[in-house]
Parts: C-alpha cells; sequence; structure tokens
C-alpha cells in the first residue's frame, strides 16, 4: 500500500467539504423519496438530470440552468398526473430510465471533448472533475435548503398522507413541484460536480439505512447527514490509497469508491439490523 | 327555501370511465350538523363516491356543488396509511394540526383537541410509532385526526371496521354529539350497519346496482 498522496490530504480537503455539503443534502431531502416508496422515481430522476447535464455539456451551455429546467418539464407532467389519479407509474418511469439512458449513450457517441465531459457527468470524480464549484452553485444549494425547511411541515404532510394534503390545502400540485424542483437543483449541481452514480446513491442509501435505526423524523435527518458524511470521509481517504497492482500503483476513483462504501453499509444494515 | 348545504350532488355519474361508470344519478346533499351514511358491499362504489366529492377524483357527468365555507377532511382506511415513516402518534397528529396538542390548551380549539384527544384514550399511547399500533388505535388516531382539524364535513371510509363493539359505540355516540355541540357534518361509507345506529343518522342510503337508494 502507498500513503504517499493522503498525506497531502488538506490538498484535497475543498473537494472534500463540496462532496460532503451535498451528499449530506441529497440524503437529507432523499430520504422523503425512500419514505413515499418513490426510489425509481428518485433514481429515474438522477437519469432525467444526467441526460440534461449532458445535453448541456454537449450544446456548450454553462451551468445548471439547462439540466433543471430540461428535468422539470420532463417529469412535470408526470406528477400532474399523479396528482390527479393517484396511479402508480413505475412503468412510466422504466420508460423514462432506459430512454434517457440510451438517449446519453448518444451522446457519448460523439466523441472527443464532449464524451470526456459525459463521462465525467455519469462517472464524475471528486478529485478528478474539471468542473469547478462556484459561488452560485453554493447559491444554489443554500436557496435549496432554505426552502426545504421553510416548507419542510408541508412536504412531510404532503409525503405521509397525499389525498388529505390535498382536500384540506388544495394547492397540492404546487407543493409538489416545488418539491421535485428542490431535489432537481440538488441533484443537477451534485451531477455536475460529482457524478451521476454519487448524486443516485447518496439520494436513497442513506434515508434507506437510516429508517431501519430512528424513531423520529429529527433522528433521520441527523442519520442520513451523519451515514452520508462518514461514507464520503472514508471513501474518500481510502481512494487516496495507492494498491499495488501487476507492478503498478493503483488509486480506486474517488466518487465510486464512496458510492461502493455507502452501498455495502446499507447492504450490512439492512441484513444484520432487525427493526 | 333555500337550506345551506356543504355540498350537493346533482344526478352525478362517478367512475373512472365514462363508458363504464359506478354509481349514476346521485343526489344528495350534506347540511350542517347532519350525518349520512352510505351502505354497499365491496367494490360498489362507495370509496370512489368519497374521492369524487372530496375532489381526488373527477366526476363523470352531473354536478358537484360544493360551497365556499366547507372544509373537508376525509379518514380514510387503514391500509391507505404510509406507515414507514418514523412519526410517533404525537408526532403524525401534529404534522397535520395547526395547534399545540397534548400540552396547556391556551385556546378554545386546543381545549377542545385535546378532550377529544382524551376521551378517544389516545393520549395513552401518543408516544408509540404508528406502525406499532394495533388497528383500532389507528383508527382512532385516523378519526382524531380529522376531529382536531379546522374540517367541518368529515368523511369516513368504513371508520369502524377495526374497532369492538363498546368502541363503535363510543365513536357513534361522540359523532352525534358533536354535530349539536361543533355543528360537525360526517358523510360515513360502511358495508354494514346495525338498527342502533340508525337513530344517530340524518339519511341513509344504500347502493343497488349502480343508483343510491
Amino acid at each position: 500500500m502507498n500513503f504517499e498522496v493522503i498525506n497531502s490530504f488538506s490538498f484535497f480537503l475543498p473537494q472534500l467539504i463540496l462532496g460532503s455539503i451535498v451528499c449530506i443534502l441529497l440524503s437529507m431531502i432523499g430520504s422523503f423519496l425512500v419514505l413515499r416508496n418513490s426510489s425509481f422515481f428518485g433514481l429515474t430522476l438522477a437519469q432525467v438530470v444526467s441526460s440534461g447535464v449532458a445535453i448541456s455539456l454537449y450544446l456548450g451551455i454553462e451551468g445548471e440552468w439547462f439540466a433543471i429546467i430540461f428535468s422539470l418539464i420532463v417529469i412535470s407532467p408526470m406528477i400532474a398526473s399523479n396528482t390527479k389519479s393517484n396511479l402508480h407509474n413505475d412503468t412510466l418511469l422504466g420508460i423514462l430510465f432506459v430512454f434517457f439512458a440510451s438517449f446519453s449513450q448518444f451522446l457519448l457517441s460523439m466523441g472527443g471533448n464532449v464524451k470526456n465531459q459525459i463521462m465525467t457527468a455519469y462517472f464524475g470524480d471528486i478529485l478528478t472533475n474539471q468542473v469547478i464549484a462556484t459561488d452560485y452553485h453554493y447559491v444554489f444549494l443554500l436557496v435549496s435548503i432554505l426552502i426545504f425547511s421553510f416548507f419542510f411541515k408541508k412536504f412531510l404532510f404532503l409525503s405521509f398522507d397525499r389525498e388529505e394534503f390535498k382536500i384540506r390545502q388544495n394547492h397540492l400540485l404546487f407543493y409538489e413541484l416545488l418539491f421535485h424542483a428542490i431535489i432537481i437543483i440538488i441533484i443537477s449541481v451534485a451531477v455536475h460536480l460529482l457524478g451521476s452514480f454519487y448524486a443516485t446513491a447518496h439520494l436513497l442509501v442513506p434515508g434507506f439505512v437510516a429508517l431501519k435505526m430512528v424513531r423520529d423524523m429529527r433522528s433521520l435527518l441527523i442519520s442520513c447527514a451523519l451515514i452520508s458524511f462518514i461514507s464520503t470521509l472514508i471513501g474518500f481517504t481510502i481512494s487516496l490509497i495507492g494498491f499495488e497492482h501487476s507492478g503498478e500503483v493503483i488509486y480506486f476513483p474517488t466518487s465510486s469508491t464512496i458510492v461502493v462504501v455507502l452501498s455495502l453499509f446499507g447492504l450490512l444494515v439492512h441484513f444484520f439490523k432487525k427493526q | 327555501m333555500n337550506e345551506f348545504k356543504y355540498f350537493s350532488l346533482q344526478n352525478l355519474s362517478i367512475g373512472y370511465n365514462k363508458k363504464f361508470p359506478i354509481l349514476e344519478e346521485v343526489n344528495l346533499s350534506l347540511g350542517a350538523g347532519e350525518i349520512i351514511a352510505v351502505i354497499g358491499s365491496n367494490g360498489s362504489g362507495k370509496t370512489t363516491l368519497i374521492k369524487t366529492i372530496t375532489g381526488l377524483i373527477r366526476e363523470l357527468k352531473g354536478e358537484l356543488n360544493i360551497h365556499t365555507s366547507t372544509k373537508m377532511s376525509l379518514v380514510p382506511q387503514i391500509k391507505e396509511l404510509k406507515l414507514g415513516f418514523p412519526l410517533t402518534v404525537e408526532a403524525a397528529l401534529q404534522l397535520t394540526s395547526n395547534i399545540k396538542i397534548f400540552g396547556a390548551s391556551d385556546t378554545d380549539k386546543e381545549k377542545f383537541a385535546n378532550e377529544i384527544l382524551v376521551r378517544m384514550g389516545i393520549d395513552t399511547y401518543k408516544d408509540i410509532l404508528i406502525k406499532e399500533c394495533s388497528g383500532g388505535q389507528l383508527q382512532k388516531y385516523l378519526l382524531a385526526r380529522s376531529l382536531i382539524s379546522d374540517a367541518n364535513c368529515i368523511f369516513l371510509d368504513e371508520p369502524l371496521d377495526a374497532l369492538d363493539q363498546n368502541s363503535q359505540k363510543e365513536i357513534i355516540s361522540l359523532l352525534s354529539e358533536l354535530t349539536i355541540r361543533k355543528n360537525l357534518s360526517f358523510f360515513i361509507i360502511t358495508h354494514h350497519i346495525t338498527e342502533e345506529w340508525l337513530n344517530h343518522f340524518s339519511t341513509v342510503y344504500k347502493i343497488q346496482g349502480r343508483f343510491l337508494q
């Protein structure tokens, strides 16, 4: 094992901080998707956002605006139809998932720099990602946190009992769109900076794990944040350790290492923790 | 005479497909302080009727008039509840309520809410998770949630099924009392009804085929 890179840990601190902020937000809002039994929706949503990011990279459009608006346009009809009829849309989600995965492959086939950028959107790496976090990324995240905190009770009520919320409040579509807009914004920033798999894993796994251990919403959110942060820290550290393989020192890709650590933790808790 | 009604249905057809309505020519209305019961077998369209009146499903045909002062709430069947949420009964009640519960009561609303919660025995299990509740406890929680809300027109979807006979009697008496005390109105759907409850209801309808009688 080679520990040369790990000695320069402080050099990578900004990436670690950014990765941690994004993953904590993803995990907290993602826990709502897990509670709503909408994990597949979250997976598809991450795929749609990734395609939006890929298209914006392909077209050379800077920032997340395109991906956010694109994703909102794609999912709004689904949210609206679900609001009216409350039908389950798993099959439609599956179709959207494969469509956007395939569509992104079309873009990948363009090759050259575009290919590299789109690969980054999917498998992006905290350490090697060339997209640098800017002030407006932090503004996006801050606005998302504020809206999420301000409407927390409404989002929870809506997620807990959608029908009663609609009967009593009569603004179901507005709050559903607002809720999903926040998710899309956070995923867009995450995909742009850290990759699609990183975003999806943090969206789903911490909520799934934490729900097996907590008895109230506050603990759920705190546990999600801790699980995400600790997994990120462990995965990040492992990725800085060099392993000898066929006479060469290799380093695991950071984002993927974090995802593997997080997912393994999720599976271990699932199989060994009895509720 | 133009008598006040929370809602009225005129020649309403309900269902999911215009070609195959579940119920047709439904005519009924609910005034303040009334309890209406609709009896029907499983699959007869009772829940669809409630969902149509509450706006969860669009009517196929006819008129559905809701008065502007009507505030609705639905007591769903227990199976509709998402039990995976890490919420205690108290937290779940607080989530859907705008008032303080289980504490010092500052307002009449809070006093009323706490009285209801104690009378229904919910204070004895307020700290357990909703997924740990028995069927009867969940049923009472769902009913209490609507009673302590601002709603003046409450829909109950088979509200007595999970309750024992004593609890059923208590609940029917409580609803009856609240129609007088608070002028609340209730729209109950059920697949059975006992003789002794009949005097609590203003009107009882029975679903026969695709029609309400």
